[in-house]
């Protein structure tokens, strides 16, 4: 049985200790009630009391800012958490800042709290610990053998409740039962990701045109966006897993061939220190296939041209790139400008064959459907779609990169940011938007 | 060599802070306090007690006049420019440490700190106003 875990719990309502109750497996819990009390003991207390904290608003004349800055002098590195389920914004950098280690409103938090809680119970009990990773609900068939354990977090009594283990089918009743409950996701152990993705790119190559196949294949398509854009994948770790699942995505759907290779030898020999252009082009490549698949176009050219166009910009000033070009001066436009004509010169050194469609989508990736890209300020139709698709991938990629401070957008408010910039095909914002907005 | 025998007035919006300050400088062997709420009562506080109080211990982020603002008034002023003042911010704060050392600070303390390390400070502090 794991250590009991001693909780100081100041101004937590009853059914919230009970959630505290439920997220750790071992647990007791002092309860401090109002204001009197805290100021009578908080003196007396140390880190040998408690190895957790979790505080509420707090009181009339005794805030939750006061109440973790004391807690902090006492207490040190002892984590203090913010918890309510009053609905009174509290900005997170100022709790931060007084000493909570993180906040959590109750009951849209839930889910990440009781994860936390899950690894903070690791932490102090130094008892290994999986974490769970929520990943958009499967159109799982029952019967369908799943290389990965399945868990999903029921609410009536707060618990994760593992659904099947590795090597196992999910059941007729189980499948039923999620779909009559509206469940939107699953969580899969970190350590098995690998074999979800490998499943999940399975279930993009599996076509067979049928109506069911194609909504089966549409509703994967639009989870892995909203995966992508997930608050919950707000940390290093969790976008390095998506980097995993667009690797795998893109695995699936591009045949081995010596150009899909090129991507990853091109960069390893111009620049090793590269690896961010590498990882970035993965990404995009991952998004621009989906799209493409889901439009009914192949989506092999699509990916190879994601995976290539960017190979010219090793040696340019990066950050250049991060901004928008329209706000770049000349010059800089003019350096930006000349990574598409330095793709295709070291493309041609190398001798690598290139379709038609391939070789006009690096071409034009940076065209603008306003007619104010580069290099050439083509407008409109003149621009391919495979071209599109890559400039659209590119913008949304940005959209899921990690920057701390930065509030993190939907799938399809990133998609409504995309299509005002003017950059993109109207028919193809809006079909995207179709995709995404489909149940 | 600590002076313990000295007034201090301790500076912060929040009671339990003073609170455990006092109790960290009782610790260390001050038995003489007066308590106010932000700057500016610190500085009425200061005004009528002058000559009395020895060392200032103040909270940087504090409504109606911050700690910082409370040091600038008291450096501007000639009865108070060997007040031995310290001053306690988060480890946000740490920029504009800078700041209160070019107005004349004595010495800092970040939160969250200890008896042992406000002590030093309050030497580091006393030392250099008397120098």
């Amino acid at each position: 049985m794991a250590e009991a875990i001693r909780v100081l719990a100041i101004d937590v309502k009853p059914e919230i200790q009970k959630l505290v109750k439920a997220g750790l497996v071992n647990c007791s819990i002092y309860e401090v009630l109002n204001s009197e009390m805290f100021e009578s003991q908080y003196e007396s207390w140390n880190p040998t009391n408690f190895d957790l904290i979790v505080c509420g608003p707090g009181w009339d004349g005794l805030g939750a800012g006061e109440i973790a800055q004391t807690l902090k002098m006492q207490f040190g590195e002892t984590p203090i958490l913010f918890v309510t389920d009053d609905s009174h914004v509290q900005v997170r950098s100022a709790l931060q800042k007084n000493g909570f280690l993180d906040l959590f409103y109750i009951p849209m938090d839930t889910e990440i709290f009781l994860l936390c809680l899950a690894d903070l119970e690791a932490v102090i009990t130094g008892m290994p610990k999986t974490k769970l990773i929520g990943v958009s609900m499967l159109d799982i068939s029952p019967g369908e053998k799943l290389d990965f354990d399945v868990s999903v977090f029921f609410p009536m009594n707060n618990k994760f409740i593992k659904l099947t283990k590795k090597g196992g089918q999910m059941t007729e009743q189980q499948v039923g039962h999620l779909k009559a409950n509206s469940v939107s996701k699953l969580y899969i152990p970190e350590d098995q990701m690998e074999n979800y993705n490998k499943y999940l790119a399975e279930q993009l190559k599996k076509t067979n045109g049928s109506p069911t196949e194609e909504k089966k294949l549409q509703n994967t398509i639009r989870n892995l966006f909203h995966d992508l854009l997930s608050p919950e994948l707000a940390n290093i770790q969790d976008g390095n897993n998506f980097s995993n699942t667009a690797k795998s995505v893109v695995a699936a759907l591009l045949p081995k061939s010596p150009a899909s290779n090129l991507n990853e030898q091109l960069l390893r020999l111009i620049d090793e220190h590269h690896t961010g252009v590498y990882i970035t082009s993965q990404k995009v490549a991952a998004i621009s296939g989906l799209l493409a698949l889901a439009m009914g176009l192949s989506p092999e050219e699509v990916i190879l041209s994601a995976l290539l166009c960017d190979i010219g910009l090793v040696g340019l000033p990066l950050d250049l790139h991060e901004k928008d070009y329209l706000t770049l001066s000349p010059a800089e436009k003019e350096i930006i400008s000349s990574h598409v004509a330095r793709t295709l010169k070291i493309l041609g050194e190398k001798k690598v064959a290139l379709a038609p469609n391939v070789r006009n989508a690096i071409q034009q990736h940076h065209e603008r459907f306003d007619g104010k890209g580069f290099p050439a300020n083509l407008p409109g139709l003149k621009i391919s779609t495979e071209a599109q698709i890559l400039s659209f991938a590119l913008q949304f990629e940005k959209y899921s990169a990690i920057r701390p401070g930065q509030k993190r957008v939907t799938s399809l408010e990133a998609v409504e940011k995309i299509g005002s910039t003017g950059s993109i095909n109207p028919d193809i914002i809006y079909r995207i938007k179709l995709l995404l907005e489909q149940k | 060599m600590l002076n313990t025998a000295v007034k201090v007035l301790i500076i912060d919006d929040m009671k339990t802070m003073r609170k455990l300050v006092t109790k960290s400088l009782t610790e260390m062997g001050f038995s003489q306090f007066l308590e106010a709420e932000d700057g500016a009562k610190g500085w009425e506080v200061l005004s009528v007690n002058k000559g009395e109080i020895g060392l200032v211990v103040s909270d940087w982020n504090m409504p109606n006049c911050t700690g910082l603002d409370l040091l600038k008034r008291v450096r501007s002023d000639g009865r108070f420019a060997k007040m031995p003042f310290v001053l306690v911010t988060a480890e946000s704060e740490k920029g504009q440490v800078i700041e209160a050392l070019k107005v004349g600070v004595s010495a800092y303390v970040i939160k969250p700190f200890d008896t042992e390390t406000l002590k030093s400070k309050l030497m580091e502090a006393q030392k250099k106003m008397a120098a």
